[in-house]
């Protein structure tokens, strides 16, 4: 996983994705407002590439997995190995694109085997005998690091580890382009999670397929992922390589997620994650306005998302005035 | 012990009483049950006659298993076909949503707004008296509240991750209704089964007392507390015999609903 | 050495499983709380840190029950005190917060009435009009702006790391002599877990109270815990102050969950981590229960369960290694 790969073609396009959310929950109780989730959101992942996509809760970054799992409606382009959802079925596009959610208990049909989850997109794509699905279920099973004797047991009698090496098992199953991880080790414990880790490191080696990694915990996305996104309130705030974003971040909200991550190994206490000023939101501003502890006048603006690598050599993006 | 055996064991002996006595009324009843007898009228329970016999000398005993036939005949029947109905109606309804949905649901609402009685004699006048209208009428009242569970279940079990999964594998929304989502409201049918099975019974007792149900001479357990009711004074254990005979199977059948929920549902 | 408050000797829990059976969820613990100090407890699911402060609290679910044991605070054993002194002791005494505060909080009560009601119970002594009086100020030292309006709002209309900030306010307005959280910032996201880390540590040193911290996160535990408890199914495997333990750990299963976590230096490397499952209680346990993952097991650890050895002041392990 090394951060110089060959710029091949793209497997996922996003090309300015918005996405709106009306609020219409409970009538007359609430007002209905349409707020916006995504706001033109763009990037692309490349061939083996394993992005990382980084932010805190409610910034849109899970809503911007399922849209380009065609999984709720948006407004831009979003291409997947070239094909864009709505000019092809979505059975035709989930050929392409698999994902592994956080929960891998709930995402499992408690009344089906292993075997019968595994199967399943197999069966959905019409691939192979009955007899060849089955032998590629058993052989899965042993990829992803389980007994081929799972196959015949049901998901309460695993591990939440072993439950989700199913589900990694389940999306690989296609052999896909590009696999969407939602939060995908944050359900579990520590010792499992660095597990999963592991594994998602020894499939790269050993098949090609492209990652969008979606998760709030920034170290382990700079652990596994090759290029990375900080999102912050529907829009990328800053997007590099891991080593720039992690090594040499240059948002103030980057910053300050980077400076708030506890860490067992140092004796900082952490207080400066506690350098925020808060002031009162401006209409159009820029979203972290309210919180950034540079923000001046110029600040009321949106701003775009530039290039700001010094040296010219790798792209970096930060959406910030104050640089 | 595992959560619901009591209630599993209560349930299975009283249920297996009434089954047992149904299935021995086949092969043998004490008497015959329309053998009527001038000089044994209103007699009181005895080794003779172990339930006592009727207003006509019929002996209570052999009517009340053999009426326990027809009951549960009646009841199984009417909720036999109220579920494949109601299961066709909340699945469609509770996984397409929109319009089907809305349709459904306020026909649905319009069958539950009348009252059960009105609307089993609506339909037993418009097809007049056959052996078993009684069970498309109950059928009738029984839909509405079988639908809402199958569409409450179908309703949650959408949004569930699982299937969010099986979309992103590309099954079919055919596929996913019927072999992922249709299985897994099977606890919360099956508990509602039973417990519907026991409001039948009710229903049909109901029924058979205001003269709507199985017609005579056949004996039903409704039928019998109807008969009974002339003489309540003189011969009480005419209504006491077919009344335990319902409180049984009304109590075994509750306490297994009540298994199902607390070992599966809770 | 400092005053003991809370004295657990020997406690033993027991869960009643769905198929009727019972499995020692905590075996034979002994540890001390002291006046203070802020004590994390540390292990993975199901290893028996949230029975343990439950059992405490005495808010233990329907299968769980104490088989043997002591929990000694003042002149109560807290395993046996009656309904009504109970009640003395919750709230006024000892108080609790959670993971999830929206479901600790009442939908329908306004803040200032919640965070005054422990108040009303215990102080029967304080007027309407005083308890608002110190509700607002309590709300001002934890942090919140504008405590008047806040008051006035209803749970649902505060954000997440506002609800926690409640809690604390509403859980050490008794002044508590202990106040136990219940992994507290897991639900919230890095920048606001900062703060709420730092107004525990000032609610600990302000007013003194003692802080029983249960989280799972060794980065949490290094910024706020003064010693730390690390259990692995039911039982302590280590003990000592925090630093000891972060920076020497002696049991295996410390280090392997150290060795867990990504860092910076780890990038592009596999991660060492602990083979195998977290334990459920159904599992069969060995008598050092780690004995199945570990990589130094021995005859003796499939035997007893080990001594506990004090490696230097104050730093205890219970591991056969060092016999």
């Amino acid at each position: 996983m090394d951060n110089t790969k060959p710029a091949g073609e793209d497997i996922l396009r996003v090309e300015h994705v918005s996405n709106y959310y009306s609020d219409n929950g409970l009538g007359i109780l609430r007002n209905r407002k349409r707020s916006q989730v995504l706001q033109d959101v763009s990037l692309t992942i490349g061939k083996d590439e394993f992005f990382g996509l980084v932010g805190e809760s409610g910034c849109g970054k899970s809503t911007l997995g399922n849209a380009i799992l065609g999984l709720i409606p948006y407004e831009g382009k979003i291409t997947v190995a070239g094909l864009e959802h709505g000019r092809v079925s979505r059975k035709e596009f989930t050929r392409h694109i698999q994902a592994v959610f956080q929960d891998p208990l709930s995402a499992m049909n408690p009344r089906r085997t292993i075997g019968d989850t595994m199967k399943e997109p197999l069966m959905a794509h019409g691939i192979g005998t009955p007899k060849e699905q089955e032998a590629a279920v058993r052989a899965m099973l042993e990829t992803v690091g389980l007994d081929a004797s799972y196959a015949d047991r049901y998901p309460r009698e695993l591990s939440g580890g072993q439950r989700q090496r199913v589900c990694i098992g389940a999306a690989l199953m296609l052999e896909p382009e590009l696999i969407i991880a939602d939060e995908a080790i944050s359900a579990l414990d520590v010792s499992v999670g660095s597990q999963i880790l592991n594994l998602f490191r020894t499939i790269d080696v050993e098949r090609d397929f492209s990652m969008l990694f979606i998760s709030h915990n920034l170290n382990v996305v700079y652990y596994l992922c090759d290029r990375i996104a900080v999102m912050y309130k529907g829009s990328i705030v800053e997007m590099g390589t891991a080593d720039a974003v992690y090594n040499d971040p240059m948002h103030p909200y980057t910053r300050l997620l980077l400076s708030a991550i506890p860490d067992y190994a140092s004796e900082d206490d952490g207080d400066r994650a506690l350098l925020e000023r808060f002031r009162p939101p401006v209409e159009g501003a820029c979203a972290f306005y309210h919180r950034c502890p540079h923000a001046t006048d110029k600040c009321k603006k949106v701003p775009e998302l530039r290039n700001k690598a010094y040296r010219g050599e790798e792209e970096h993006l930060v959406r910030c005035f104050y640089l | 012990m595992k959560k619901g055996t009591i209630e599993f064991r209560i349930g299975f002996i009283l249920t297996g009483i009434i089954l047992f006595l149904a299935i021995l009324s086949v092969f043998y009843t004490p008497y015959d049950i329309n053998a009527m007898d001038k000089t044994a009228r209103q007699l009181a329970p005895s080794l003779q006659h172990l339930f006592g016999t009727d207003n006509y000398g019929r002996d209570i005993f052999s009517r009340a298993i053999t009426g326990s036939r027809f009951t549960l005949l009646v009841a199984l029947s009417t909720v036999g076909s109220c579920t494949v109905i109601a299961s066709a109606l909340g699945l469609i309804s509770g996984y397409l949503g929109g319009p089907v949905d809305e349709i459904i649901m306020r026909l649905i609402d319009a069958v539950s707004s009348f009252p059960d009685i009105l609307i089993a004699l609506i339909v037993v006048t418009i097809l007049s008296y056959g052996k078993y209208t009684i069970v498309i009428a109950l059928c009738v009242t029984f839909v509405p509240s079988f639908t809402r569970i199958v569409r409450t279940a179908t309703l949650q079990f959408k949004n569930a991750e699982f299937v969010r999964n099986l979309r992103v594998f590309g099954v079919s929304d055919l596929r996913i209704l019927l072999v992922h989502i249709f299985p897994n409201t099977f606890p919360l049918l099956l508990s509602t089964i039973v417990i519907g099975l026991s409001n039948a019974i009710l229903a049909e007792a109901a029924m058979s007392y205001l003269g709507l149900g199985i017609q005579p001479p056949t004996p039903s357990w409704g039928r019998m507390l109807q008969e009974s009711q002339a003489i309540i004074y003189n011969a009480p254990w005419a209504a006491i015999a077919p009344g335990i005979m319902i409180v049984m199977t009304i109590m075994g059948l509750n306490s297994i609903g009540e298994g199902i929920r607390k070992r599966y549902l809770a | 050495m400092k005053e003991t408050l809370l004295n657990v000797k020997h406690l033993t829990l027991g869960v009643t499983e769905r198929d009727g059976s019972v499995n020692k969820a905590v075996d034979d613990i002994s540890f001390e709380v002291r006046k203070g100090e802020i004590l994390g407890i540390v292990g993975e699911s199901g290893c028996g840190k949230s029975l343990t402060v439950m059992t405490l609290m005495g808010l233990m679910k329907d299968d769980v029950f104490v088989m043997d044991g002591q929990i000694l605070f003042g002149q109560d054993d807290l395993v046996r005190v009656t309904p009504e002194r109970r009640r003395q002791i919750n709230g006024n005494e000892l108080s609790i917060i959670y993971q999830e505060p929206m479901t600790s909080l009442n939908p329908l009560i306004k803040i200032g009435r919640q965070v005054g009601e422990p108040l009303r119970l215990h102080r029967k002594d304080l007027s309407d009009a005083e308890i608002d009086r110190m509700v607002l100020e309590l709300l001002t030292e934890v942090g919140i702006q504008n405590p008047g309006q806040i008051m006035k709002s209803y749970p649902h209309q505060l954000s997440g790391g506002m609800r926690q900030r409640v809690m604390i306010a509403m859980a050490s307005i008794c002044r508590p002599r202990i106040l136990v959280a219940d992994e507290p910032t897991t639900a919230l996201d890095v920048t606001t877990q900062a703060h709420v880390l730092s107004l525990l540590k000032r609610v600990n040193e302000e007013f003194g109270t003692t802080i029983l911290f249960i989280s799972h996160d060794l980065g949490v535990i290094n910024r706020i815990c003064d010693r730390v408890l690390i259990m692995y199914a039911g039982k302590i495997v280590e003990r000592g102050r925090t630093r000891d333990i972060l920076n020497h750990p002696a049991h295996q299963y410390t280090k392997g969950l150290i060795r867990s976590i990504p860092t910076r230096d780890q990038k592009g490397k596999d991660l060492i981590c602990i083979p195998g499952r977290v334990p459920s209680t159904m599992d069969p346990r060995e008598p050092c229960p780690f004995a199945p993952r570990c990589g130094h097991t021995m005859e003796v650890c499939r035997q007893t369960f080990p001594e506990c050895r004090e490696l230097a002041k104050d730093h205890i392990v219970y591991c056969h290694m060092f016999d």
